[in-house]
């Protein structure tokens, strides 16, 4: 299971998608999310689940690294499921559309992260929230924060197994037995996951420091963020299919 | 008694480990050596019954106990000694037994009254690692594997941790040490050696 | 030119018990290779701290190419910028002071952050990579190379940055024998050839094969000081204060 956490996990490559400005898919991403929310209608919701499937086909990602995040989502949303058809009026559609809208969200923020290196999700929020230094919130700090969080969540989970085995050994179990046994294990597990991220933290932000982290007001950059036709294209077709579901949703389709 | 059979380990198309064969006798004192990435760490998890072999067999007398590469990895009590009682205690042990079997540990290993109610996180380098290793002693093991026991240490800790495998030899244990440091390996003088 | 003069320091936690360092005086001449050795708990890794300006000295001074670092004053922005920009810093943990994506961004970092036009960035960046051979891995996530080559990469990052010394804290402690030896023989090629000064900080005496000398920190004061030579003859005395020898 912990394989599955699919944040942060970068898969290399050369598709439209990987080519696309970071900002670009930070714009996507939430105008997606709205548009799907918008959906109401059968139409509609078919509509916003091709356009993903069109993406995910773009980015040239194999399908088992896209579909590996669903798993722990999906088992808790048939419970809700269930939940919702056994005691509401309206449960099953209420079910699909909830079933269908979380997996989008899900499908759609793998999207981002398996074509958008963390470093690049870092600089595309740095300069497209630029703006925001006028009123002095630091956006340079909370960029890094984003990436390093991005690139710290491989790291910990590989831990995790790691400080698993090592407890293991000294007769945790975290797999077979009742589940107060199982989930008397995950205390010291969770000691020691805290443990290990801060100390983790501690010793990158010396480093950081050593590399004169924010000591410039500006910045400089290997590969400066530059949009290019792609992106104006790509931008196109977002404010379309942001127009077209909502006139879809005024118009009662 | 640990006897492996051609064991073949790998997963999607990397193939860690291929035809391992190889067997340490009770009471053995058995090295493991090699470069790193040559798959050493995944051959002791095998051995501890972490990783399951894609092929070939793993065939242990007891359950062997595996002291980890950084003893960050497994202390998180509030105190010492109830850091070093966790491993008895989920054996079945009651508190007074698991806490006799801790203190007894942590003496044969040097660690001082002094330290039984500090935080773990507050030792030195050389202490954590003859904490964590107290941790997996205090549950008795018969066979014991050690992930490169004496990594970082300076010489004092090294001369400490080199006393201690001996003296677990000397106990009857079986123990199995993997490291890249030649200079162990020269001290310990293993009865027997897989070079990865 | 490097030169420490009654330095001294205590951790802010610890107010009560032994000080870090109690005095050191230290001079480190340009391109030398100096090793700074001790047990666990002697200082080292402090004074590699204070060498980088990570750490401000709790009395003393630290001069770094004539700016002065002392207690009695906070140092200026200005001033650290420069004293990190000269004194480059690799840490024991290869994996813990990456902060690129990839190996090419990990290696501009240092001078993204000096705020450099984008073609000095550039050229910095390229030439750092290729004076340690890491230009074929330049677009590689630095999480899958060797341990060997993650510490090159450090050093790559720090020479980005216009570092004429290179403190290596206990660096190769977490390698293996060969990834040791090739982040060994990259520091004293880059000594030789480019006259940059290596202060290499360890518990282990063969750590300093090549050095110029060293010297032994024993609880927070110099206790012995030598040149190559002595790694050989004075082994006794060397383990006696906690340093591994061959």
């Amino acid at each position: 299971m912990l394989k599955d956490i699919n944040l942060g996990r970068y898969h290399p490559g050369t598709s439209f998608l990987h080519r696309l400005d970071p900002r670009t898919k930070l714009v996507f991403l939430p105008v997606y999310i709205v548009c799907i929310f918008l959906a109401r209608t059968v139409l509609t919701g078919i509509a916003g689940f091709l356009v993903l499937l069109a993406l995910i086909a773009l980015s040239a990602v194999p399908l088992r690294f896209m579909l590996r995040g669903l798993r722990t989502p999906l088992v808790v949303l048939l419970i809700a499921d269930v939940l919702n058809i056994i005691l509401l009026d309206d449960g099953l559609r209420i079910s699909v559309w909830l079933t269908l809208r979380i997996c989008e969200v899900v499908l759609a923020s793998n999207l981002l992260t398996l074509t958008t290196r963390p470093g690049e999700i870092a600089a595309g929020l740095e300069k497209g929230l630029s703006f925001l230094k006028v009123f002095r919130v630091p956006v340079h700090d909370l960029a890094t924060m984003v990436a390093v969080a991005f690139r710290f969540i491989p790291i910990l989970t590989q831990e995790a197994r790691d400080l698993m085995d090592a407890q293991t050994m000294r007769g945790a179990d975290f797999r077979h037995g009742s589940l107060v046994r199982r989930a008397k294990a995950l205390g010291p597990l969770s000691v020691t996951v805290f443990a290990s991220a801060f100390r983790r933290a501690d010793e990158m932000a010396l480093a950081m420091d050593s590399r004169l982290y924010g000591f410039s007001d500006a910045p400089g950059n290997l590969h400066p963020l530059r949009y290019g036709r792609e992106d104006a294209a790509a931008y196109i077709c977002i404010l379309c299919f942001l127009a077209v579901m909502v006139l879809m949703r005024t118009g009662g389709l | 008694m640990v006897r492996v059979e051609h064991l073949c380990f790998g997963f999607d198309d990397n193939i860690i480990l291929r035809d391992i064969t190889f067997e340490v006798k009770d009471g053995g004192l058995f090295a493991i050596t090699g470069r790193s990435g040559t798959g050493k760490t995944t051959l002791a998890r095998l051995l501890c019954g972490l990783l399951e072999p894609v092929s070939g067999t793993v065939e242990v007398s007891v359950q062997p106990r595996m002291v980890f590469q950084f003893p960050e990895r497994q202390l998180f009590a509030r105190t010492v000694l109830e850091d070093v009682m966790y491993g008895p205690l989920n054996m079945g042990m009651d508190e007074g037994k698991a806490r006799e079997a801790a203190l007894t540990t942590m003496r044969k290993l040097g660690l001082g009254e002094d330290l039984q109610n500090r935080s773990p996180f507050s030792l030195s380098g050389g202490e954590k690692r003859l904490a964590a290793i107290a941790g997996i002693l205090a549950m008795d093991p018969q066979i014991l594997v050690l992930d490169e026991p004496t990594a970082g240490l300076d010489a004092f800790g090294c001369d400490a941790l080199v006393r201690i495998l001996r003296a677990l030899h000397d106990e009857g244990r079986t123990v199995i040490v993997i490291t890249h440091d030649g200079q162990i390996m020269k001290e310990l003088i293993p009865d027997g050696h897989l070079e990865l | 030119m490097i030169g420490l003069r009654g330095v001294r320091f205590r951790y802010p936690d610890n107010p009560e018990g032994n000080a870090a360092l109690s005095g050191i005086d230290l001079d480190i001449a340009d391109g030398a290779f100096t090793a700074i050795l001790g047990a666990a708990g002697s200082g080292k890794s402090t004074l590699a701290k204070i060498l980088d300006a990570l750490l401000i000295p709790t009395a003393g001074t630290v001069s770094v190419d004539g700016l002065v670092i002392d207690s009695a004053a906070r140092p200026t922005g200005e001033l650290l910028m420069k004293v990190r920009s000269t004194v480059g810093m690799v840490f024991q943990n290869p994996v813990n002071q990456i902060i690129g994506d990839t190996v090419e961004q990990d290696v501009a970092y240092g001078p993204s952050n000096l705020g450099l036009d984008h073609a000095e960035i550039v050229r910095r960046t390229d030439a750092a990579l290729r004076t340690m051979g890491l230009g074929e891995l330049r677009l590689r996530n630095p999480a899958h190379l060797s341990g060997g080559q993650m510490q090159r990469l450090a050093i790559a990052g720090a020479l980005a940055m216009g570092t004429r010394h290179i403190v290596l804290d206990e660096s190769l402690s977490m390698l293996d024998p060969q990834g040791r030896d090739e982040v060994l023989a990259n520091l004293r090629r880059l000594n030789r050839e480019e006259g940059l000064g290596i202060i290499m900080i360890s518990h282990d005496a063969r750590d300093c094969t090549g050095c110029d000398r060293f010297i032994v920190l024993d609880k927070g004061r110099i206790a012995m000081e030598g040149c190559p030579e002595d790694l050989a003859l004075k082994k006794d005395v060397l383990r006696a204060l906690g340093v591994r020898t061959c």
